[in-house]
């Protein structure tokens, strides 16, 4: 496939013959990477992921199997907003990688950035 | 009551079947209870296969719409790209979790399997993957469509 025109995509959900060739093409790059070792090959493209749920996830070499990409992200965040409720508290961590400014700064960043934070 | 942004880097007019059965996808994923709603960008893009400078110029309606998902009282925000176009960002932006396909799918492979792969648009996203899967040693290998 190889896309250039990511928009192609959509015709797999109104021509069954560009599905079948779309879910094909998905089965062979899978295949591939089962060979190489893969256990769970990923949909890295959310269109491919919504049309094996609604065409049918073809059944991969070796019983390796297809994670759809979408259902693990509604799932996960299902679960952190409920693990948040649980702690009653936020959890995504703030003391590096996302830390924020302080609070001492924001009327000083907005004056440059406009509304940020 | 658990309120998601589910935030599409597709625009809907362009991709209108897509977001159909993308919403029945998350319909019938989500637990009772959880109300996902999906927003599209509102300008033309995502036509095309992956280029950084796009991405880069998408990526700002991605992080203005984390804001806005914050201010409306959504519970998480969402990004549907393999890519994970401002996530990092975005999280620390905004109070809520934000979550990505990518970031998101990968953790749950990890704990299914031993090693994933990940079938991408084109072979273009494989040398430039995210630090999500090229920071676990359990990548097998990605490929692009034949």
């Amino acid at each position: 496939m190889n896309l250039e025109w990511l928009v192609d995509l959509n015709k797999g959900f109104v021509d069954p013959s560009a599905a079948q060739d779309i879910l094909r093409r998905f089965k062979t790059a899978a295949d591939e990477l089962v060979d190489l070792g893969a256990e769970i090959v990923i949909p890295g493209v959310g269109v491919v992921a919504a049309l094996l749920s609604a065409a049918g996830t073809p059944a991969l070499s070796k019983g390796a199997l297809t994670l759809n990409a979408v259902v693990a992200l509604l799932k996960s965040a299902e679960m952190i907003v409920r693990m948040e409720r649980l702690a009653g508290h936020r959890l995504t961590s703030r003391r590096a990688s996302y830390a924020r400014p302080p609070e001492s700064q924001l009327a000083a960043l907005r004056k440059f950035y406009g509304d940020i934070y | 009551m658990i309120k998601l942004w589910y935030q599409s880097l597709t625009r809907e007019s362009e991709w209108p079947d897509y977001n159909v059965a993308l919403a029945r996808l998350l319909d019938q994923a989500k637990d009772d209870g959880t109300q996902v709603d999906i927003r599209g960008h509102q300008e033309p893009r995502r036509h095309w296969r992956s280029i950084r400078y796009l991405e880069f110029i998408e990526t700002i309606e991605v992080l203005d719409n984390a804001r806005q998902a914050e201010k409306e009282g959504y519970d998480a925000f969402l990004i549907g790209n393999i890519a994970d176009p401002g996530l990092r960002q975005a999280r620390e932006a905004v109070t809520i979790p934000v979550l990505g396909l990518c970031e998101a799918s990968v953790h749950v492979a990890c704990q299914l399997g031993t090693s994933f792969g990940v079938v991408t648009s084109n072979d273009s996203i494989g040398p430039r993957s995210p630090r999500t899967w090229r920071g676990t040693s359990w990548i097998a290998a990605s490929s692009g469509y034949g």
